[in-house]
């Protein structure tokens, strides 16, 4: 049996990416076996990065056939991953009084319209969130759904995962969409025959239209309408891939070397739910101003 | 040569234009009416989402077949909602330019990463 020990604190970070590579690392060698998480010494995760964590333990499930379990962990964060809806106690679910977190989810790849309703119904009708505008809303889906369908389109994966967790004193919203596929390096290196670091795979991703596409879909411009967003919004992108980590926060980017490996891609996005600004709409363009 | 008015609300069956396949769909109906000398309107009325995965696929795509002043000449929109206008045109200029200089593609990205 293999026991890992999970650190102090998981929160929507580098260090929080890497400690859960770190138990990608150590599972994914694994077959048949038993294995414990031990949140003995763990006083903080954030319900976002269970997306990550369900990915992972979904991974080992289904490609490996261990048995992964969750021990040592404080009721207070039984509580938090219970009010997810977390897949690990069956979808047993508690109460969310004050409605901090977004359900855990485990949605097919095919399925970009029933994720498009979860969204609806369980992130943005959130009665906990402040009354935040028609635009922000939409923004918020709009953003959400371009990682879905790039975890599709270049993850070449089966699922996707996500969680999202409400911090009402910051008006902040962080919500984490995760998948076990090609790595953003790998696509990178596959696609200019280079040997990339994963950080600069990130880099070379997210920049204006650039795509690893090749057939006769464009691609290379999602990144771009989040980045601007995100930017606007006083919010945050965070990617780790492979051993890659990048973020931007209102306009300053930086990346680095995750500690340890993650063979898939984790995105973070952080919006600043009070929002009050009418960033969208500066121009006056109209239908017929759209020339092809 | 007649029009046609294409509703994206009844291709893609609600107010989410947010798929890969539903915007190949509209593609490939596009494609039809233009290949019958149609003029083609594409009417966004009660589209609520809109991503570029869905624009990429149905109107990017277009330009793998067609030239600008073709299109220019024979595709319309109306209904877009004012925040997606900005959205559609990032979609054609990124389409134009990603034609334009697909040969040239592979080689600069491994420009890009020389010292790698």
């Amino acid at each position: 049996m293999l026991t890992i020990q999970l650190p102090h604190r998981i929160g929507s970070n580098q260090q929080g990416f890497a400690s859960l590579a770190n138990i990608y690392r150590q599972v994914k060698p694994c077959q048949f076996e038993t294995i414990q998480l031990d949140f003995q010494n763990t006083t903080w995760f954030d319900a976002n990065m269970l997306a990550m964590l369900g990915a992972i333990m979904e991974s080992a499930w289904r490609n490996d056939f261990d048995i992964i379990n969750l021990v040592n962990l404080r009721p207070e964060q039984k509580k938090l991953f219970k009010k997810t809806r977390y897949s690990y106690f069956g979808g047993e679910s508690l109460p969310d009084h004050y409605q901090t977190t977004v359900e855990y989810r485990k949605s097919k790849v095919s399925e970009i319209g029933s994720f498009e309703k979860y969204l609806e119904k369980k992130l943005l009708v959130n009665p906990g969130l402040p009354n935040m505008s028609a635009l922000l809303r939409k923004k918020i889906k709009e953003s959400i759904l371009e990682i879905f369908n790039n975890a599709k389109m270049h993850g070449n994966c089966e699922f996707v995962f996500s969680c999202g967790q409400y911090y009402p004193r910051k008006g902040r919203l962080d919500f984490t969409i995760v998948d076990i596929g090609n790595t953003i390096r790998k696509k990178v290196r596959d696609y200019s025959g280079r040997k990339v670091s994963g950080r600069r795979s990130i880099e070379w991703a997210v920049s204006e239209d650039n795509t690893t596409r090749k057939g006769n879909i464009p691609g290379g411009l999602g990144f771009t309408l989040i980045r601007d967003f995100l930017c606007k919004n006083k919010g945050k992108i965070q990617i780790a891939s492979a051993d890659g980590y990048w973020y931007e926060k209102e306009y300053t980017s930086h990346s680095e070397d995750l500690s340890d490996f993650f063979g898939g891609t984790a995105v973070n996005l952080e919006f600043n739910v009070n929002d009050q600004c009418s960033y969208c709409l500066t121009s006056e363009i109209s239908d017929t101003d759209i020339s092809f | 040569m007649g029009q046609k008015t294409i509703s994206i609300f009844d291709v893609v069956g609600g107010k989410a234009a947010v798929s890969t396949e539903d915007g190949e769909r509209l593609f490939e109906t596009i494609s039809a009416f233009l290949e019958k000398d149609f003029d083609v309107v594409l009417d966004f009325a009660n589209i609520e989402t809109l991503i570029t995965t869905f624009l990429n696929a149905a109107i990017g795509q277009l330009y793998s077949k067609y030239d600008s002043p073709f299109l220019r000449k024979h595709l319309r929109v109306r209904g877009l909602q004012p925040e997606d206008r900005d959205r559609m045109i990032k979609t054609i200029e990124r389409a134009k330019e990603y034609f334009k200089d697909k040969e040239n593609t592979e080689k600069d990205i491994r420009e890009a990463f020389d010292d790698e």
